[in-house]
């Protein structure tokens, strides 16, 4: 009885401090006060680094930096925007495979309002947002409410969106005449194109919902632990639909974005396969497909990583093809190297493990 | 810490059951069970199948009983949801915890309850005040806890158990249940669990645990309840009565 006595019915007996516990703070001493999250955010930096200053190198110099950093934001900065909206859902333990076709469906749905309605392009940017935030309500209420799994609810809508869009625009490119938004799509301020504006004030919106608000916060919760959230009374459905609406906003921002740059609706160009380079960008920025864990800056580092990949890779002449090798090989390194803390670990154990075995003689290398 | 089930008593009961009944299927879980739960901590003891768990369930809003109803303070309360349940003052511990394990202490403490302070609108998170109300709440669960920025990831199965100990007491819950919260737990931390548990009814909670060490709840509980095939079959007196009482109340006659 002399545990339950500890335990007792008397007030004031300390446990004495767990070791394991005090291993633990030093352990985090050692890495400082940096999270894994900021970890990773700081090799994605230098990574960035290394890759301009090696494809500065090749390329012979000056070229490569100045007005080609400015040409990598441009490029990354559609991308970027879907991989914002990407790295929310993820963040919330889902997957939204919907995000490339929904900006194509908004797309056309622009160029329509713009060609029918007499180039009202206030209403034909609303009328895009909307849609766009229409269809990720569908996928939403899809995952939420009806408990479809998110992959295939999202593939599934991948397909829809996509037929719709054709639908829209009867399979063809429809030109979009509006002088403002071809100034937003191609034009700059102090040479930095307005794209990237956008990009920057979507990420900081973005980084600060999901760091600072409640809101944000809930997400997190609602990722990393859906039962446990439920449980202490979280609306865990209602943060799942409210992902998708933001993730289908950003998709249409990208769609508005890229009729501005194309000057065309575009169905499938430019649209299709933005979901996948987005969710590839996501999980290079150190977001699992469990939820509950990475953030938005990573996600954007990823995007500003493939965009350098392409745009230097190009520069110094390799061909396209390879750029798609080197963007799976960098995904498949980024990921090993982002668990490596964990691997080691095991084999550690497993190595420790075999030495004990191997001295006591264990029975088990003998066993046929 | 008088007057228990069945008995009368001028005291409302903090929680209650009236005639609750649950089946599954063509199995009756709970039988027309009838009980009250005053401040304290009561242990509910029975074999697997007896119903235990599933009464907690009702309790804490998991599941929705066929008949019956639940009263607190004598009052009948509709719980069709953990959040409900949790909205009258019952705070569960669940056997597998219900913690996020991405997020740190303190914000598993603060989950759906988060400090926010309100700035244009806009609800802002109050990361600050809650590792220090966190760190503060640690300080009285009796068991060695990094601080409260770790993750729950890093944390041994009696450091968890703690920290869902420590959310129950910091939000004042009326009524507190715990299903065998030391299932998993070595005997030190088992210990410390044991002590908290026995802190929260010192302090004049109503405490409800579901456990199979039947020593250890003669030793710890105020009250006793036995059950046995969906029914209360005895509310002993753990003061004066015997292990071996315990089991044939359990099992039935064991001759």
């Amino acid at each position: 009885m002399s545990t339950l006595a500890e335990a007792g019915k008397h007030n004031g007996d300390i446990v004495a401090p767990d070791p394991q516990a005090s291993a633990l703070d030093s352990r985090r001493r050692l890495t400082g006060t940096l999270s894994r999250d900021v970890l990773i955010d700081i090799a994605l930096v230098v990574a960035l680094g290394l890759l301009m200053a090696i494809f500065g190198v090749a390329s012979s110099g000056k070229e490569f930096l100045g007005t080609n950093i400015v040409a990598i934001f441009d490029s990354g900065a559609i991308l970027g925007v879907v991989a914002v909206g990407e790295v929310i859902v993820m963040i919330a333990g889902a997957l939204d495979i919907s995000v490339g076709s929904n900006a194509g469906l908004v797309t056309a749905a622009v160029a329509e309002v713009m060609l029918h309605q007499r180039n009202d392009l206030p209403l034909a940017i609303v009328v895009g947002l909307l849609v766009g935030a229409l269809a990720g309500a569908i996928n939403g209420l899809a995952v939420a409410y009806l408990r479809v799994n998110a992959v295939i609810a999202t593939l599934a809508t991948y397909s829809a969106f996509l037929g719709a869009a054709l639908l829209v625009t009867n399979g063809n490119q429809v030109g979009v005449v509006s002088s403002f938004l071809a100034t937003l799509g191609t034009g700059s301020a102090a040479s930095v194109p307005y794209l990237v504006f956008i990009l920057v004030v979507v990420v900081a919106i973005a980084m600060f919902a999901m760091r600072s608000t409640l809101a944000g916060h809930r997400v997190y919760a609602v990722g990393g632990g859906p039962t446990a959230s439920r449980l202490a009374g979280i609306r865990v459905q209602r943060y799942l639909l409210g992902v998708f609406v933001v993730s289908g906003l950003c998709a249409a921002v990208a769609g508005v974005m890229l009729v501005g740059q194309t000057g065309t609706a575009q169905p499938t160009e430019g649209s299709v396969g933005l979901e996948l380079t987005a969710i590839t960008a996501v999980l290079l920025g150190g977001t699992g497909l469990t939820g509950g864990t990475g953030t938005v800056l990573g996600a954007v580092l990823g995007v500003l990583v493939l965009s350098t990949l392409d745009n230097g890779l190009l520069l110094i002449g390799v061909p396209s093809f390879w750029q798609e090798v080197a963007t799976g090989g960098l995904l498949l390194v980024a990921v090993l190297l982002q668990d490596v803390g964990g691997h080691r670990a095991r084999w550690r154990a497993v190595r420790a493990a075999r030495r004990r075995a191997a001295r006591s003689g264990a029975a088990m290398a003998v066993r046929p | 810490m008088s007057g228990f089930a069945g008995e009368p008593s001028v005291v409302v009961a903090r929680l209650a059951a009236a005639h609750l009944s649950k089946r599954y299927g063509h199995v009756a879980a709970l039988n027309d069970v009838s009980v009250e739960f005053r401040p304290g901590l009561t242990g509910i003891i029975g074999d697997n199948g007896a119903g235990k768990s599933t009464l907690l369930k009702i309790f804490s809003g998991v599941e929705v009983p066929d008949e019956g109803a639940v009263l607190i303070d004598g009052e009948p309360v509709l719980l069709d949801s953990a959040r409900a349940s949790r909205r009258v003052g019952i705070e569960s511990l669940y056997q597998d915890l219900a913690l996020v394990e991405t997020m740190s202490i303190a914000h598993n403490i603060f989950l759906g309850r988060e400090i926010t302070h309100r700035i244009a609108g806009l609800r802002l998170i109050d990361r600050r005040k809650m590792r220090q109300v966190a760190d503060e709440a640690l300080t009285k669960v009796r068991i060695a806890m990094p601080s409260s920025r770790t993750g729950v990831r890093q944390l041994s199965g009696g450091q968890r158990q703690a920290v869902a100990l420590a959310r129950a007491m910091r939000f004042g819950a009326r009524v507190v249940l715990l299903d065998e919260p030391t299932a998993a737990l070595g005997p030190r931390e088992t210990a410390a669990v044991l002590g908290i548990v026995r802190d929260m009814a010192d302090r004049g909670e109503t405490v409800v645990m579901v456990g199979h060490n039947l020593p250890q709840m003669l030793e710890l509980a105020d009250n006793l309840l036995v059950m046995r095939a969906g029914r209360v079959v005895a509310t002993p007196d753990p003061r004066t009565t015997t292990l071996r009482d315990l089991t044939e109340f359990m099992v039935g006659s064991l001759d």
